[in-house]
C-alpha cells in the first residue's frame, strides 16, 4: 500500500501530538516564562540587571564550580565502575538473573528516601560509616561527614555514585549484549587475547553506548537537587551548594524571583554547552571509527 | 415518552435542589498549618464552628518544617491564588510576605490597641509591617535556658548568670567521658542557630542589623567575641559535643531529656515535654532561667511565635469570616484551650495569671517575665537572606574554616551588600 505524502504528514503530527502538547506545556512554556522573569522587572521593563548581577555573584560561580566538580567526578566514577559491573553481569554464572535484579535496587529507590538512609549512615554520633572508619583505625576519631565541608562533598559523591552505578551498568550491559557473538568467535580464531578483544572489539563497539550514557548522566548530574537538599541542604557553608539547590534557595527562600530566574537561565546555557560539546565529540569519533 | 418526561422532571427538581444548596452554602476557609499531632487545631476549629454556624474551617496540614510551609505559601502567592485562605504564620514571615503584598492588611478590622493591651508587646510588634497589622498573634515564644537542678544542687552551685560563670560551671559539672556534656543548643546551619546566636550577641552588647538606620553591626568587637564564645563551647571549653552542628530543636531536646547535658538552650515547649514524655529521664529535675549575658549587660531572649494571617488573594466575601476566626484564636477561651491541650506559651498575658494554668504549670510565672523581655529578629523583608548569611558564616567559624573575626567580617560584608541591593532597587 502506498501512502500519500500529505496523509503521511497528517498522521505523523497526529501521533506526535500528545508528546508535542506535553513538551510545550511542561518544557517550553516554563522555559520561556523563566527567561521573561530573568529579563523583565516588576514594572514590566526589560532589564539586563538580573543577568548582570548573577555574573557578579560569587555564590553563583561557587555553585557552578561545585556542580561541575560534582558532575565530572561522579560521572567518571560511575562510568568506570558501571563498565566493570556490566562486564561482570554479562559473564555467565549461576544466579545471574537474580544478581541483575538485586543490583538494580539502589537505582530504583527514590532519591529522597535513599538520601535519608545515607544521612543516617554518615551521622557522626550513631552512624555506622564514621565509626567503622574509626574502628578500622583509618581515622583518629569518627569523622564528621556532614558538618565538614570537604567530607560532606565526598558524602554526596559517594551517595550519588552508589545510586547511579546500576543505571550506567544497565545501559552498558545492553550495549554489550548488542555486540554480535560471531565477532568474538572470529577474533578467537585469529588468536586474540582477552585483553585484545577488549581493546579492539568491545570498547570501540561500545562507544555509541558510552556517549549516550555520558550525555544522560551529565545532564542529570547538572540538575542534581533532591540528593543534596536532603543530605546537606547545600551546607556546611556553601560547600555542596550546586546550581539547582542554589536557584531554589534564591527563588523560594529569599524570594529573589528575578535573580533565581537569571541564575536558571545561565544553568540552561551550561547545559546547551554540554550538549554541543558531546555532539562535537560524537562527530569526531564518527569520523575516526565510522560508527555511531 | 412518559419515561422521558419523568426523567426530565426528576432532573429539573434535582437541579433546583442543588442550586438551593449552593445558595445556602457555608463559607469554607482553608487554613494552612503544620502537622496537628496533638489535635489542638482540630479542637480549636470544632469549638469555633460550634459558635459560628455557617463558617467551616478546612485544615490543611503541611509538612513539619516551617521553611517548607513558608515556601508552600510563597509558591501559591506567586500565582496570585489562595489555596490557603488563612495561614498559621511565623513572626519572621510577616515582613517579607507583607512587603510582597501577599498578606491582607487587617488594620481596618481589628483594634490594634486592644491587641496591645491583651498580648505580649513583642507578639503584636512582630505582626506589624510598615504601619499596618497583618496578623493576629496566638502564640508567643522565646529562647531560654534549661538546666539540671539536681546536678547543680548536688554540686552546691547556684545557676550561673553571666557567660563567665556559665563556662566555669558547665566545665566543672560535665563529665563527657561518661556521657554527660555541659551544654547543648541548636547548632545546625539554619534559622534556629541564628535565634540562639542573636541572644548571645545581644547579651554581649552587639547587634546584627538595625532596620531603622539600616546599619549592619556584626563586625564589632562585641559580636566577634560572641562568635568566639560560640566556637569555644566546642573547641576550647569543650562543653558541647561537636555533633551539635547537626542539632535542631528536637535533637537538642532529646539529648537533654536523655540526661546527657547539664544545660540546654531551647524554646518553652520543651518544659511540658521534658516533664511528661515517657522517654524523659529528667522529670522533676529541670530548672528554667533566662539566657546568659556579659557582665554589665542584660539577658535577651529571641522572640519567636505564631499567629493567624490572611492571604491577600482570599475571596472578598470570605474576609469577615476569616477575621472572625483570627480573633477567635486570640480569645481567652481558645488560648486557654491551647494551653490545656498543648501547653503552649500563648500570646495573651491574662492566661499567665489564671490559677488553673499556674497550677498545671508553675513555670509560667517565670516565663511571663522572660516573655516581657524578648527581642525580635530584625524586621526586614530580606531577613531570610540575612539569616542565611549569618548561619553560613557561623558554621564556618564553628567548623574552624574561619576565625571568628574573619567570619564576622565576611558576614557583615555580605549583609551590607544584601541591604544595599535591596534598597537600591
Amino acid at each position: 500500500m502506498v501512502i500519500k505524502r500529505s496523509t503521511y504528514i497528517k498522521y505523523l503530527f497526529l501521533f506526535l501530538s500528545p508528546a508535542i502538547v506535553l513538551i510545550v506545556i511542561f518544557k517550553l512554556y516554563p522555559l520561556i516564562q523563566n527567561i521573561i522573569y530573568a529579563i523583565v522587572n516588576d514594572d514590566g521593563h526589560i532589564t539586563f540587571r538580573y543577568l548582570n548581577d548573577t555574573l557578579h555573584d560569587p555564590a553563583f560561580w561557587n555553585s557552578s564550580w561545585v556542580t561541575i566538580k560534582f558532575a565530572v567526578i561522579t560521572v567518571f566514577f560511575e562510568m568506570v565502575i558501571g563498565f566493570i559491573f556490566a562486564l561482570l553481569l554479562n559473564a555467565s554464572f549461576r544466579g545471574r538473573k537474580i544478581m541483575r535484579t538485586i543490583f538494580l535496587i539502589p537505582w530504583a529507590l527514590p532519591t529522597a528516601i535513599m538520601a535519608v538512609g545515607w544521612k543516617f549512615l554518615f551521622q557522626q554520633s550513631y552512624g555506622p560509616i564514621p565509626w567503622l572508619l574509626y574502628w578500622l583505625k583509618l581515622t583518629k576519631s569518627p569523622p564528621y561527614f556532614l558538618s565538614d565541608p570537604k567530607m560532606s562533598f565526598i558524602a554526596i559523591l559517594i551517595a550519588d555514585i552508589w545510586k547511579t552505578v546500576p543505571f550506567v551498568a544497565l545501559l552498558i550491559l545492553a550495549g554489550l549484549q548488542a555486540i554480535p557473538h560471531e565477532l568474538y568467535e572470529s577474533m578467537d580464531i585469529d588468536g586474540a587475547s582477552g585483553w585484545g578483544k577488549m581493546i579492539y572489539l568491545t570498547i570501540p563497539l561500545l562507544i555509541p553506548t558510552f556517549i549516550v550514557t555520558l550525555m544522560f548522566r551529565f545532564l542529570e548530574a547538572f540538575g542534581v537537587f533532591d540528593l543534596i537538599w536532603v543530605l546537606t541542604q547545600g551546607g556546611p557553608g556553601n560547600a555542596t551548594m550546586a546550581l539547582s539547590p542554589y536557584i531554589y534557595k534564591k527563588t523560594f527562600m529569599w524570594m529573589e524571583i528575578h535573580g533565581g530566574a537569571a541564575t536558571a537561565t545561565f544553568t540552561a546555557l551550561y547545559i546547551i554547552i554540554i550538549i554541543l560539546l558531546i555532539q562535537y565529540i560524537r562527530n569526531t569519533l564518527k569520523r575516526r571509527y565510522g560508527t555511531t | 415518552m412518559k419515561k422521558l418526561s419523568l426523567f426530565l422532571l426528576v432532573a429539573f427538581v434535582l437541579t433546583l435542589f442543588s442550586m438551593g444548596a449552593a445558595f445556602a452554602k457555608d463559607i469554607t476557609l482553608t487554613f494552612l498549618i503544620g502537622p496537628d499531632s496533638t489535635g489542638i487545631f482540630h479542637k480549636e476549629v470544632a469549638l469555633f464552628e460550634k459558635k459560628n454556624p455557617g463558617i467551616k474551617i478546612k485544615l490543611v496540614e503541611g509538612p513539619h518544617s516551617t521553611n517548607d510551609r513558608y515556601q508552600m505559601f510563597v509558591t501559591a502567592s506567586m500565582s496570585k491564588k489562595s489555596p490557603y485562605d488563612i495561614v498559621w504564620a511565623d513572626i519572621i514571615w510577616i515582613p517579607p510576605l507583607a512587603q510582597k503584598g501577599w498578606l491582607l492588611p487587617i488594620s481596618d478590622y481589628v483594634d490594634v490597641n486592644k491587641l496591645y493591651a491583651e498580648n505580649f508587646k513583642a507578639t503584636v510588634d512582630g505582626s506589624i509591617w510598615d504601619g499596618k497589622i497583618y496578623r493576629v498573634p496566638a502564640m508567643s515564644d522565646a529562647g531560654l535556658i534549661y538546666y539540671r537542678k539536681d546536678i547543680l544542687e548536688k554540686a552546691g552551685v547556684k545557676p550561673p548568670r553571666t557567660f563567665k560563670e556559665f563556662f566555669q560551671v558547665a566545665q566543672k559539672l560535665q563529665d563527657p567521658k561518661n556521657g554527660l556534656w555541659g551544654f547543648v543548643y541548636q547548632g545546625k546551619q539554619y534559622e534556629g542557630l541564628v535565634c540562639f546566636y542573636l541572644e548571645w550577641l545581644w547579651g554581649n552588647g552587639g547587634y546584627y542589623y538595625d532596620p531603622v538606620t539600616r546599619k549592619v553591626g556584626v563586625d564589632s568587637p562585641q559580636a566577634i567575641e560572641a562568635t568566639q564564645m560560640l566556637v569555644d563551647t566546642i573547641h576550647k571549653y569543650k562543653i558541647t559535643p561537636p555533633d551539635v552542628l547537626s542539632f535542631q530543636e528536637e535533637e537538642s531536646r532529646m539529648f537533654f531529656e536523655s540526661g546527657k547535658a547539664v544545660f540546654l538552650r531551647n524554646w518553652p515547649y520543651v518544659w511540658v515535654l521534658s516533664q511528661s514524655d515517657e522517654m524523659s529521664k529528667v522529670k522533676g529535675k529541670v530548672g528554667v532561667m533566662p539566657e546568659f549575658y556579659a557582665e554589665g549587660q542584660h539577658p535577651y531572649a529571641t522572640q519567636g511565635g505564631w499567629g493567624v494571617a490572611i492571604s491577600k488573594f482570599i475571596e472578598k466575601d470570605k474576609v469577615d469570616a476569616a477575621i472572625k476566626f483570627a480573633l477567635f484564636m486570640n480569645s481567652y477561651e481558645a488560648q486557654k484551650l491551647a494551653f490545656m491541650v498543648n501547653g503552649w506559651d500563648v500570646a495573651r498575658r491574662d492566661i499567665y495569671y489564671d490559677p488553673e494554668v499556674l497550677k498545671k504549670n508553675p513555670f509560667f510565672k517565670e516565663l511571663r517575665v522572660i516573655l516581657e523581655n524578648t527581642r525580635w529578629r530584625p524586621a526586614t523583608p530580606i531577613w531570610p537572606k540575612l539569616s542565611d548569611i549569618m548561619s553560613r558564616y557561623l558554621t564556618k567559624a564553628m567548623t574552624q574554616q574561619m576565625t571568628p573575626e574573619e567570619a564576622n567580617k565576611k558576614m557583615a560584608e555580605e549583609a551590607r551588600k544584601a541591604v544595599a541591593e535591596f534598597w537600591n532597587k
